[in-house]
């Protein structure tokens, strides 16, 4: 492992892993990532970033690489456990994502829990994707991504745009996504890589799922929730990048299995060591390979 | 345009084989055969049917569109540049491949894989920017587009996977590959206690990360606690009458600096001598009864 990750996996565990495992409210994890998110320019070198085309219940941004005016569009659901976000570190990916693939951007910061629980967020992503197509975007020139939460949020969305009859999307990338709630799997990479994961502990994942649907158990096993247990027929594939020490590790193994299962296409990509989040942390070098990975996906799919 | 777009979107999906089969050169034998397809598929296809046509689209390009002659030429010549990368890559793999023991050379010709991934990667994002994502349906009049198009190669055989399976069966059964491990580092072998050992001594490295992690925060919680006790006692004898509570939390707090750490180091150390212990015999073999 080069000295960069090292470093980042040391600063994680110092950090944000620490601030997981400890009895913290989510007012004062939301003000110490607004310390960390000062480690990240709040404005992408090389890319625009505009408000218009306002979205009814959340915010969300257009992340354009300066020099081009693409017609594909990456549609980018920001991670944080839905209770938080990182809104410099997000638009930073967004912008090197663009780049890369020559898209422009549409960073959706969908509403949070606690205070507006399932289904909001989830109504925020599908009234974004509507929105592009109200506009005129090509919906196969429209591909979902998303981060962490963010990429289960995106694996929902696609769900329910199939469902609600919509013209579907040409792909989806879920990096390092949240796909399953029920934590019902005793030998799985929660428990293998607990200790192995530099970023996330689930020492309080019972609270932060039990916020994200205001409460109530039985929403752990829909499908808009927990993608794991979602029926993939008809819909376009999905590109899942993860690391191989992360507790999260199965939910994209699991997630893939299922996609296959019911019909649909599903690539896995499993980083060797690579911490949670790693596509947005511009100073290690696997971060510019998995967005070059990233960018020959959309242009597989988006020609 | 729409088949050099797709010829280019079927470059990417070989250009990420190399990338993930020339992380495992030198370790896993079949990524020799794969690396070897690949680069047949690019030298055979890409560099002598692909290239040529967007040379001659070039061509006529910079004759309505003299203000991306610069570009169009650099890119063109790039692509004489390219075939000739690709073919000196698929010799080196050939060279591999009668060898039988590619550990030495791997190193150099993944670095060199990678090189020419990158280069590839880039100059496509170069073509899509100046020409294929812009007006360029409407640069050239329709007959100019007939006489581009009027003796078009044969399929490339990355759009039929039939064809593929046939000319490149290697490519093909890596490319459907639903799960990847890229850029594996690890030459462990599950067996192997020195490798076991190594890997407890990085997990007993991390959680040492984490307990000291642990004691900061609590230092600092500890720390902002006494002041708020010290503070808000009345004075002038409250602080003083304070004292002892809070000496006796600060030596729970430095007992359990020292303890911590030292359990954690004492765990990691069982944790790394375990694979080199004796394996138990078990009772049936060992009594003679």
């Amino acid at each position: 492992m080069n000295w960069q990750t090292t470093t980042a996996n040391l600063f994680a565990r110092l950090t944000i892993k620490q601030m997981m495992r400890r009895d913290v409210s989510i007012a004062t994890m939301r003000r110490a990532i607004d310390a960390l998110e000062r480690l990240f320019p709040r404005r992408p070198v090389d890319c625009e970033v505009a408000h218009d085309h306002a979205l009814a219940d959340c915010e969300a941004e257009w992340v354009r690489p300066r020099d081009l005016s693409p017609d594909r569009v990456l549609l980018h659901f920001p991670g944080g456990a839905y209770v938080v976000r990182f809104p410099n570190f997000e638009r930073g990916l967004v912008a090197r994502l663009c780049r890369a693939a020559q898209a422009r951007g549409r960073l959706v910061f969908y509403r949070l829990a606690p205070e507006h629980p399932f289904p909001a967020g989830h109504e925020d992503g599908l009234a974004a994707y509507r929105q592009l197509l109200d506009l005129g975007f090509a919906p196969q020139r429209i591909v979902l991504s998303g981060l962490s939460a963010g990429g289960g949020l995106a694996l929902g969305v696609l769900l329910a745009i199939r469902d609600r009859g919509w013209p579907l999307p040409a792909a989806a990338i879920a990096m390092s996504p949240l796909t399953d709630l029920t934590d019902t799997h005793v030998d799985s990479s929660r428990v293998r890589n607990a200790r192995r994961d530099a970023v996330l502990s689930l020492a309080h994942g019972e609270e932060l799922r039990s916020m994200y649907v205001g409460g109530d158990p039985a929403l752990y096993t829909h499908p808009y929730v927990s993608p794991a247990f979602g029926d993939y027929h008809d819909l376009p594939p999905v590109l899942f990048q993860v690391g191989s020490t992360e507790v999260m590790l199965d939910d994209s193994r699991r997630a893939a299995s299922r996609i296959r299962a019911t019909g649909g296409s599903a690539e896995v990509e499993i980083w060797d060591g690579m911490p949670h989040g790693w596509q947005g942390l511009p100073f290690i070098p696997d971060a510019g390979r998995a967005i070059e990975r990233i960018a020959d996906f959309v242009r597989i799919h988006v020609p | 345009m729409a088949r050099l777009r797709l010829e280019h979107a079927h470059l990417s999906r070989v250009l990420r084989e190399i990338e993930v089969q020339r992380a495992r050169l030198g370790r896993d034998p079949a990524a020799v055969a794969v690396l070897a397809e690949a680069l047949a598929y690019l030298v055979d296809y890409q560099h002598v049917h692909h290239h040529p046509r967007e040379d001659a689209l070039y061509q006529r390009l910079i004759v309505t569109r003299a203000d991306l002659a610069g570009e169009l030429g650099a890119l063109e010549r790039e692509h004489a540049g390219g075939a000739r990368q690709a073919r000196r890559l698929a010799h080196s793999i050939a060279g591999l491949h009668s060898a039988g023991t590619p550990e030495r050379p791997a190193a150099r010709l993944s670095r060199d894989l990678q090189r020419y991934v990158d280069e590839t990667r880039d100059h496509m994002r170069r073509e899509e920017r100046v020409v294929f994502h812009g007006d360029v349906e409407h640069w050239l009049a329709e007959e100019e587009w007939r006489a581009l198009t009027a003796c078009l190669p044969p399929d490339d055989p990355l759009a039929d996977a039939n064809e593929l399976r046939r000319r490149y069966p290697h490519l093909a059964a890596a490319l459907a590959e639903p799960v990847r491990e890229v850029l594996t580092r690890s030459r462990e072998m599950v067996g192997d206690p020195h490798a076991r050992s190594l890997s407890a001594l990085r997990e007993g490295a991390a959680d040492l990360v984490d307990a000291y992690g642990e004691l900061l925060h609590e230092g600092f919680d500890l720390a902002r606690a006494n002041a708020v006790a010290l503070w808000s006692a009345p004075w002038p004898f409250g602080p003083l009458a304070a004292l002892p509570e809070l000496g006796r939390r600060s030596y729970r707090y430095a007992t359990r600096c020292v303890s911590l750490p030292s359990r954690v180091a004492l765990d990691c150390a069982g944790r790394m001598l375990a694979p080199f212990a004796p394996p138990a015999d078990d009772a049936t073999s060992a009594d003679p009864g």
